[in-house]
């Protein structure tokens, strides 16, 4: 857990769903619950059942009869979508106003409704698989804004007024220097709080990552589309609905052109986008009624459309392609340039070998030199590349060596036949690859179904006519093109796939460092202490934690600058980890703070390691521009003791010891539970009872 | 490719009295090899060499099998014959093939097999003639 959530949490102000929303949740945490249960808490509250309802059957893509009671629903949608769906409405219900006077969160939620209501129509036209679930994501897909308002209602109202207008990712920047956590990692964390899927976090967190303009030269290749594009483009959507419908409005302009990237994004033609637009608008009232939540009143996108159209405004919404990359406050449109592109055919497809391409490589196999000959000279007129073998092990080894795309076969050949060599060649797997055609002067039909069987592709027949020849070789090389360009597509969605799998490996690495002393965070260190934590109740191992803080930092700040402060950060970080054991894992908390977790520890051990920091520490000099000293730290060592209820109380009584050590001069080490001995400078630790 | 063997085709070459009246060369088949050839009269040359050169193994083979009356290598050597000659023009020759291809591939022993066999024997000595003859007019 985010240690600044940890602090939002207990505030106990965060946003929370009603009654109703809360005993589902808890009810449905378990994996054995009581659907009985379920349903009748459902029931409990009217306005709820209502809304589940009616999500039910607005998400029946298939045709599927209404449904008309909550049990009904809940089979339909499945219990983890219901879960979430009677989340968002809970939360929607009670948390409608509060303290912050300039966050509106009337605005907010219709905000989101509007978000909402958008994906839950792309996710229905784009086939994604569970839309219910994309609607209560995107639903509450900024709830780390309404939890900041509620949790600082004054603070978080200046830094609203403060930044109307803002892009999302400006605000974030704000909200973290303000508050130590902003509101993508808060929305991230109360999903995760409310048992809400992975997904969604993920969605929260990717969020706050700027889409990279660089990655638009990948390549679409439909499929449903993730949950994280679902999001930004509802939010794209509900934006324009938000905005004020003036044509002559030029930002809003702007932002009903860029719905040209929410095209790009989903694969969709822009004349269906606006139509889905469209539709979105009245859906959309609908839901405001049921929810009782003022929306926006939309006009419709495709006439705004047609009337930029009219106006000659940059018009490319309308049926032309894409301009990729271009800044749309600037009204300069080139779509001519762009034509000649769409009058190319996609690929020259009807031409044997196409512009710029390798010829086919095609390997004949016969055994009749007369014949061979006459094949191979068809193919070489058209430019073919092509390669001859006289007998059909020969043509077997030149097939799984030269791997060609086309193999043209006679049947009847001594040694093996045309149809074992087939089988033999789709036994392998360069073989399984190739396109087999049989030249036959056979036409029985149990044969020609051996042969299908065998795997042959194609049959020319003998004496053969070249021009069925050439044609049939034309069919094999449309097959070979179409099954390349799966195969490329393919291989885009997987790097696709594997990309995004690297950004969020990194994201999570970066969330979990810190970035000057290059050690694990706070972030990481109270995930490791949880873990820690619970590990010591299963095996029983002791737990040490001592926290380290420089002494009289704020000096050094102050008189030699930051520059100097982050040096001497740094060396203390690189002097900590060297006499740190390598069992125990050193943190930085923020600002002069580390922490050291030591497993399998006890009192005398984690005091003994504390004093070998102290000492390494201060017998370290600092060099750094005028700055030529040695500083000293003071540390706090407690051990976990059964009494601790959870692992904050272990942080605490560290807190504890070190302020005792600060008090008690400086430099020095204390443990939790033991006064400081004045006598000494140094440590001075005796277990506590 | 025209393998019907039209025997109104103009410039028959040469003329069967056993057969018929059908040409034991087709034409047009020639005039498709030639035209492959592109001008190069060497293709053309060199595909009926190629075909004289194997079937020539082939019709040896036959013969042998019909006289054994091993039905499989006659079929072999009707197959393969049925379909090359074809490809330089000898269209009631290659018809002649298929026929003992199918006598082959028949259960019964017919004498069919054996009067067919003789007859496509025979008439591979007027095929390789003709062939010849278009050799030397090229």
């Amino acid at each position: 857990m985010h240690p600044q959530f940890n602090e939002l949490r207990l505030t106990g102000n965060l946003p929370s769903p009603s009654a109703a929303g809360l005993k589902i949740l808890t009810l449905t945490s378990k994996e054995d619950f009581a659907y009985d249960e379920l349903i009748k808490t459902m029931l409990a509250d009217p306005a709820l059942s209502g809304r589940i309802i009616k999500i039910a059957n607005s998400a029946n893509r298939d045709g599927l009869p209404a449904v008309h009671t909550v049990a009904q629903a809940t089979m339909r949608l499945g219990v983890r979508a219901v879960r979430s769906v009677a989340l968002g409405f809970s939360l929607i219900a009670d948390n409608r106003r509060g303290a912050a006077k300039d966050f509106d969160f009337q605005q907010y939620w219709s905000d989101s409704l509007a978000t909402a209501v958008a994906v839950h129509m792309l996710a229905q036209v784009t086939r994604f698989p569970d839309p219910a679930s994309a609607f209560t994501c995107a639903l509450l897909c900024d709830v780390g804004k309404l939890a900041l308002a509620c949790v600082h209602p004054e603070r978080y109202s200046a830094i609203i007024k403060a930044n109307t207008g803002a892009p999302d990712l400006a605000l974030a920047k704000v909200e973290a220097r303000e508050f130590g956590i902003d509101h993508f990692e808060v929305t991230s964390e109360l999903m995760e709080h409310w048992g809400l899927p992975g997904e969604f976090q993920e969605v929260a967190l990717l969020r706050a990552m700027d889409p990279d303009p660089s990655d638009d030269d990948l390549v679409d290749v439909g499929g449903p589309p993730e949950l994280l594009d679902l999001v930004r483009s509802g939010r794209q959507i509900a934006r324009v609905m938000n905005g004020s419908w003036e044509i002559e409005d030029a930002r809003w302009r702007g932002l009903f052109l860029s719905l040209q990237h929410v095209g790009e994004e989903l694969a969709m033609d822009p004349d269906a986008l606006l139509s889905i637009c469209d539709a979105i608008v009245p859906s959309l009232e609908d839901w405001g009624r049921l929810i009782d939540l003022p929306v926006p009143s939309a006009g419709s996108f495709q006439d705004i459309a047609a009337e930029m159209e009219r106006r000659g405004m940059r018009s490319a919404l309308i049926s032309t392609t894409f301009e990729i990359g271009v800044d749309f406050a600037e009204e300069a449109a080139e779509p001519s340039v762009f034509q000649e592109d769409l009058d190319r055919p996609l690929l020259p497809l009807d031409s044997f070998s196409s512009d710029g391409q390798a010829p086919s490589r095609i390997l004949v196999v016969e055994d009749d030199p007369q014949m061979l000959r006459l094949l191979a000279h068809h193919l070489k007129r058209q430019n073919f590349d092509v390669m001859t073998a006289s007998s059909s092990s020969d043509g077997l080894s030149m097939a799984l060596e030269h791997t060609p795309q086309i193999v043209i076969s006679d049947w009847m050949m001594p040694e093996m036949s045309g149809v074992d060599l087939c089988r033999t060649l789709r036994r392998s797997q360069a073989g399984s690859r190739m396109y087999l055609i049989l030249v036959t002067a056979c036409g029985d039909d149990e044969q020609v179904v051996e042969a299908f069987d065998a795997g042959v592709d194609d049959f020319v027949g003998k004496p053969f006519n070249p021009r069925i020849l050439l044609a049939r070789v034309g069919a094999a090389e449309r097959a070979i093109q179409l099954r390349e360009r799966a195969e490329a597509a393919e291989r885009a969605r997987l790097r696709q796939v594997t990309e995004l799998g690297i950004m969020t490996r990194k994201l999570r690495a970066a969330a979990l460092t810190d970035a000057l002393t290059h050690l694990p965070n706070r972030r990481y260190a109270m995930k490791r202490l949880k873990q820690e934590w619970e590990g010591m109740h299963r095996n029983g191992r002791g737990l040490a934690v001592t926290i380290v803080d420089i002494d009289a930092f704020k000096r050094v700040n102050d008189q030699f600058g930051h520059d100097t402060g982050d040096a001497v950060l740094r060396s203390v970080a690189l002097h900590l980890q060297s006499h740190t054991r390598g069992s125990d894992v050193l943190c930085r908390l923020g600002g002069e703070e580390f922490i050291v977790l030591s497993v399998g520890g006890t009192a005398e051990t984690a005091s003994l390691a504390a004093e070998r920091l102290r000492a390494a520490i201060e017998a370290k000099a600092v060099h750094h521009g005028d700055f030529h000293e040695s500083v000293t730290v003071s540390l706090g060592v407690a051990i976990a003791t059964p009494e601790m209820e959870t692992f904050d109380d272990l942080i605490k009584a560290a807190d504890e010891a070190l302020y005792e050590a600060k008090e008690g001069g400086r430099n020095r080490v204390c443990s939790a539970g033991t006064a400081p001995d004045p006598a000494s400078g140094r440590q001075s630790d005796r277990r506590s009872a | 490719m025209n393998t019907s063997g039209d025997s109104g085709g103009p410039a028959a070459h040469n003329h069967s009295p056993e057969n018929g009246g059908g040409e034991i060369l087709d034409a047009k088949a020639l005039d498709v090899l030639r035209e492959l050839g592109g001008g190069d009269a060497e293709f053309l040359s060199e595909i009926v060499e190629l075909f004289l050169a194997e079937a020539l193994t082939r019709v040896n083979e036959m013969h042998a099998g019909l006289e054994g009356l091993e039905k499989d290598r006659v079929l072999q050597a009707a197959h393969a014959l049925k379909s090359s000659s074809a490809h330089v023009g000898a269209v009631e020759f290659s018809r002649c093939c298929a026929e003992l291809e199918s006598h082959c591939r028949s259960s019964e022993q017919s004498e069919d097999l054996i009067l067919t066999g003789r007859r496509a024997v025979a008439m591979y000595a007027e095929v390789q003639v003709a062939l010849k003859a278009v050799l030397g007019a090229i």
